[in-house]
C-alpha cells in the first residue's frame, strides 16, 4: 500500500476507504488498538476485512500471537474465527492469504493454510508474492463502487488474473521462435532458464511494478510463479523449465 | 530503618504492577511487551515475539539457487536483504566471480533498501509516538501522552509525514530499476546484477537518489533534530546493554568493507569471530537438537513446542561470547568510531545519520560504475559444501548459513537482526538488549505506557508474522 501510485496512500487514506485497523501504520496501540478493532466488528454499518499472510493453525495458531491481553494469548486464527463471519467481505492479499505460499510451503512447520481454505468460506484472492498495489487497491474499489468483481476458479479477479504472463509477455516472440537466454541477463525468452509465465496468471507485463517502471522477466528474470495456487512448491525448482518443450 | 509514612492511595501506587503492551502496533510484525512497573519505573520486562514460520526447516531439500529469491520472502519490508546475504553466501559454495559492477549495482539496490527501510520507520512507525495528527484522520488520532510539539512544529511534521509516502516510494522505484520489483526483487541474484548499467537506467536512478538525498537533506535531518531537541530525556531512557555488534556493510568492488565489521563489549573492541555467535532456547517454545558441528556454529534441528513451561517467546536469544549483543544503525556507528549514548533518542539519531551517509555512498558508487560493462557472472561450478554469508542490512546484523549435499539444500540457517535485539533471556537467564533496555524507564501512567514503545521502536523492530489484519 505504501507503494501504491495512483491514488496514493495519502489519497487513499484520505478517500477510498475508512481504514480502522492496521498493525503497521496505525498510530494507536496496545488496548486503544484493540478497542478500535472491537468497535469496528460491532460496527451496525458493516465492515470489509483484509487478511494478509496465511492462517497457521499447529496447536490453534500459537505460532502467530497477535496479542496478549489479560495475560492471554490471542492467536491470529482466534482471531479471524471471531471476526471473519461479521465480516461484509473477506479479501485475503497475497499468496500466504490466498493458498498458504511460502509460509505453507513444504513441510509446512506451521500448518499454515489459506484464509479460504481456513474459513470454509469464499474469500476474494488477490495474489501474488507480493500482491501488486494496483490489484489490492482495484479490487477495494471495484467492491465499494461495483460490488463482488468477476473472479477465477481460485477466487482472483479476472481483471487483473485473467490471462497468463506468457499470452501477454514482450519476449513472446523470441519464445515463438524458440530463441531462449543462456543465462540471467540476457535480453531472449526466459523459458530454459526456468520461467513459469506459462503457468501464472498475471498481467505483470503490461502493468508494471513500483510506479510502473520494471518486472521480473524485463530485470532479465524468469518469472516464478507467485500469484499460483501451487506456489513455492510447485514452481522450484526456480531455475528449472516448468515443462518440457515439444519440439 | 525510617519508613515514610505512606496513605492509602500511596501505598497502592507503590504495589508492583503488572502492565502488558500488546499489540505495539507500528512494527513489522507481531511484538507484546510485558512489564512490572514499580514505583513508577520499569523493574523486569519480557518481549514477546509473536511469531513462528520456520523457513530453515522449509528451505530443506530445496534447490540451493532457490535460496535468494525464497529467503526474501522471510519480510516484505527487508527482502532485498535476504536476497543479498544468501547470494553472498552461494558465491562461495559455487565459483562466482561477480563483475565489479555487479557488486556496484547490489549495494545500489541494498542502499535504496536502507533509505527506503530508515524513511518509513522514522516518518510511519516512529514520529507518530511523539506527533498528533489533524482530527480529522481517526486513523492517526489515538488518546496518546506526551505531546510537546508546538502547533506550528505538529503541523510541519505532518506535512513532512505525508511527503515521506513519496519519498519512500522513490527509493523503492530506485531499486525496482535494477530489482525488477520490490519487495521482493528479481534482479539480485548470486553472480550480480541481471540488469545492465545502461546508461538511461543510471540517469533515472541518479535523478531519483537526488531527489531523496534531498528530501534526507532537508526533511529527514532537521525533523531528526527537531526531535531530539524537544524530546531530551530520551538521551537517558531506554539505555542498552553497551555491546555492539557489526557483520560489515556494503562491501566493495575489491572486497573491503564501506561500513566495517566490529564488535565491542562494554567498552572494548574486539574483532568479529562468527564462531563465538550462539543460540540459546531455555524461553522459547522450541526444542533443539544438535544434530553436527556445522560450519560457523553447530547445526540443530528445531521443532516447535507450543506449551514449553517457562517459555515466552517464539525468538531464540542470540547471544555473542554468551553476551547479549544490540544491531542496528546505532551499533554501526560505535563501532564506526562515533560518538553516541546507547538511548532511545541515540537509536533514532544513528538511523537518520546513517541514511545520509549512505545516500552519499550511494552516489560515489554511481560514479565508480562502468557503462555498458558486464554485471552478472553465472556461478559456475561446486567448490564447498558449507558457507555462510554475514552483514550488515537496514536493522542490523544478518547471517545466512548452508549446507548443500547432491545438489540440494541439506542444513540451513538464519539469523535476523531481530534476534539480537528482540532476543528474551538466555540459558544463563541474562535479558535480551530491549528487555535490558526497558529495565529502569519511567512510566508516567501505566494506563497509557507510551514510553515502552517509544523505547522498543527505536530499534525498528521486525518480527513479521504470517497473520496480520487489516480493517476496514
Ligand atoms: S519470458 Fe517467460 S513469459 Fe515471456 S515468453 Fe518466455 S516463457 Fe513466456
Amino acid at each position: 500500500m505504501l507503494n501504491a501510485v495512483g491514488p496514493n496512500l495519502n489519497q487513499i487514506l484520505q478517500g477510498l476507504i475508512d481504514l480502522r485497523f492496521q498493525n503497521t501504520l496505525m498510530w494507536a496501540e496496545d488496548n486503544e488498538a484493540w478497542t478500535i478493532l472491537d468497535r469496528t466488528v460491532e460496527d451496525p454499518n458493516g465492515f470489509l476485512l483484509i487478511i494478509e499472510g496465511a492462517i497457521s493453525t499447529l496447536s490453534q495458531g500459537k505460532l502467530c500471537i497477535v496479542a496478549v491481553k489479560d495475560n492471554t494469548i490471542i492467536t491470529g486464527s482466534q482471531l479471524i474465527i471471531r471476526i471473519a463471519p461479521r465480516a461484509r467481505y473477506v479479501m485475503a492479499v497475497g499468496t500466504c492469504a490466498c493458498f498458504g505460499g511460502p509460509t505453507a510451503a513444504k513441510p509446512n512447520p506451521s500448518k499454515s493454510v489459506g484464509v479460504g481454505e481456513f474459513l470454509q468460506r469464499t474469500v476474494i484472492n488477490v495474489s501474488g508474492c507480493p500482491a501488486h498495489p494496483d490489484w489490492i487497491i482495484g479490487t477495494l474499489a471495484h467492491l465499494l463502487l461495483f460490488g463482488e468483481p468477476e473472479v477465477d476458479q481460485y477466487g482472483r479477479p479476472i481483471i487483473f488474473y485473467g490471462e497468463t504472463v506468457h499470452r501477454r509477455c514482450t519476449r513472446r516472440s523470441f519464445f515463438d521462435q524458440r530463441i531462449f537466454a543462456k543465462k540471467l541477463g540476457d535480453p531472449e525468452c526466459m523459458f530454459e532458464l526456468g520461467c513459469k509465465g506459462p503457468l501464472t496468471h498475471a498481467d505483470c507485463p503490461e502493468r508494471q511494478w513500483n510506479s510502473y517502471l520494471n518486472w521480473p522477466v524485463k530485470a532479465n528474470t524468469p518469472c516464478i510463479g507467485c500469484t499460483e495456487s501451487t506456489y513455492p512448491d510447485g514452481m522450484e525448482p526456480f531455475f528449472k523449465p516448468p515443462f518440457p518443450l515439444d519440439d | 530503618m525510617d519508613q515514610p509514612r505512606v496513605n492509602q492511595s500511596d501505598n497502592m501506587k507503590n504495589r508492583p504492577k503488572r502492565i502488558t503492551v500488546s499489540p505495539i502496533t507500528r512494527s513489522s510484525g507481531q511484538l507484546s511487551i510485558q512489564a512490572i512497573v514499580k514505583q513508577g519505573r520499569v523493574v523486569n520486562a519480557r518481549v514477546i515475539g509473536g511469531v513462528y514460520r520456520g523457513y530453515e526447516t522449509i528451505m530443506v531439500g530445496r534447490d540451493p539457487f532457490d535460496a535468494a529469491y525464497l529467503t526474501e520472502k522471510i519480510c516484505g519490508i527487508c527482502s532485498t536483504a535476504h536476497a543479498m546475504v544468501s547470494s553472498l553466501m552461494l558465491e562461495q559454495i559455487y565459483l562466482t566471480e561477480v563483475p565489479p559492477n555487479g557488486r556496484l549495482l547490489r549495494n545500489l539496490m541494498l542502499g535504496a533498501e536502507f533509505l527506503q527501510n530508515h524513511l518509513r520507520h522514522f516518518y510511519f512507525l516512529e514520529l507518530p509516538d511523539y506527533l498528533k495528527a489533524p482530527p480529522n484522520f481517526p486513523f492517526f488520532n489515538p488518546t496518546g501522552r506526551d505531546y510537546r510539539f508546538t502547533k506550528e512544529e505538529n503541523d510541519v511534521l505532518w506535512s513532512h509525514y505525508q511527503e515521506a509516502v513519496s519519498a519512500s516510494r522513490m527509493c523503492h522505484d530506485m531499486l525496482t530499476l535494477f530489482g525488477g520489483k520490490v519487495p521482493h526483487p528479481h534482479g539480485l541474484v548470486p553472480g550480480g546484477s541481471t540488469v545492465g548499467p545502461r546508461a538511461d537506467t543510471l540517469n533515472k536512478f541518479a535523478a531519483k537518489l537526488a531527489a531523496v538525498q534531498q528530501f534526507i537533506e532537508t526533511r529527514l535531518l532537521p525533523d531528526t533534530h527537531l526531535l531530539a531537541d524537544t524530546y531530551p530525556d530520551y538521551f537517558k531512557i531506554g539505555q542498552g546493554p553497551g555491546n555492539f555488534l557489526s557483520y560489515g556493510g556494503f562491501l566493495n568492488s575489491k572486497g573491503q568493507y564501506a561500513i566495517p565489521p566490529g564488535v565491542i563489549i562494554q567498552e572494548r573492541k574486539q574483532t568479529l569471530d562468527i564462531r563465538q555467535i550462539t543460540k540459546t532456547t531455555k524461553y522459547t517454545w522450541l526444542s533443539k537438537q544438535q544434530t553436527s558441528e556445522g560450519i560457523s556454529q553447530p547445526e540443530e534441528r528445531k521443532q516447535p513446542e507450543p506449551y514449553k513451561p517457562g517459555a515466552y517467546t517464539w525468538l531464540e536469544a542470540s547471544r555473542y561470547a554468551n553476551e547479549p549483543m544490540e544491531v542496528g544503525p546505532l551499533a554501526r556507528a560505535i563501532i564506526r568510531g562515533q560518538t553516541f549514548g546507547s538511548s532511545t533518542m541515540d537509536r533514532v539519531l544513528a538511523r537518520s545519520y546513517e541514511a545520509d551517509l549512505i545516500g552519499r555512498l550511494m552516489s560515489q558508487w554511481l560514479g565508480e560504475i562502468e557503462p555498458e560493462k558486464l554485471a552478472y557472472r553465472p556461478p559456475d561450478k561446486q567448490i564447498a559444501k558449507q558457507a555462510f554469508g554475514a552483514l550488515e542490512v537496514p536493522r542490523g546484523s544478518l547471517l545466512h548459513r548452508i549446507r548443500v549435499e547432491s545438489n540440494q539444500v541439506a542444513h540451513y540457517q538464519i539469523i535476523t537482526p531481530s534476534e539480537w535485539n528482540f532476543s528474551p533471556r538466555d540459558d544463563f537467564d541474562k535479558l535480551g538488549p530491549v528487555e535490558q533496555c526497558l529495565i529502569g524507564i519511567p512510566i508516567e501512567d501505566p494506563k497509557i505506557p507510551i514510553e515502552v514503545g517509544r523505547v522498543a521502536r527505536s530499534f525498528d523492530p521486525c518480527l513479521y508474522c504470517a497473520t496480520h489484519i487489516i480493517q476496514l
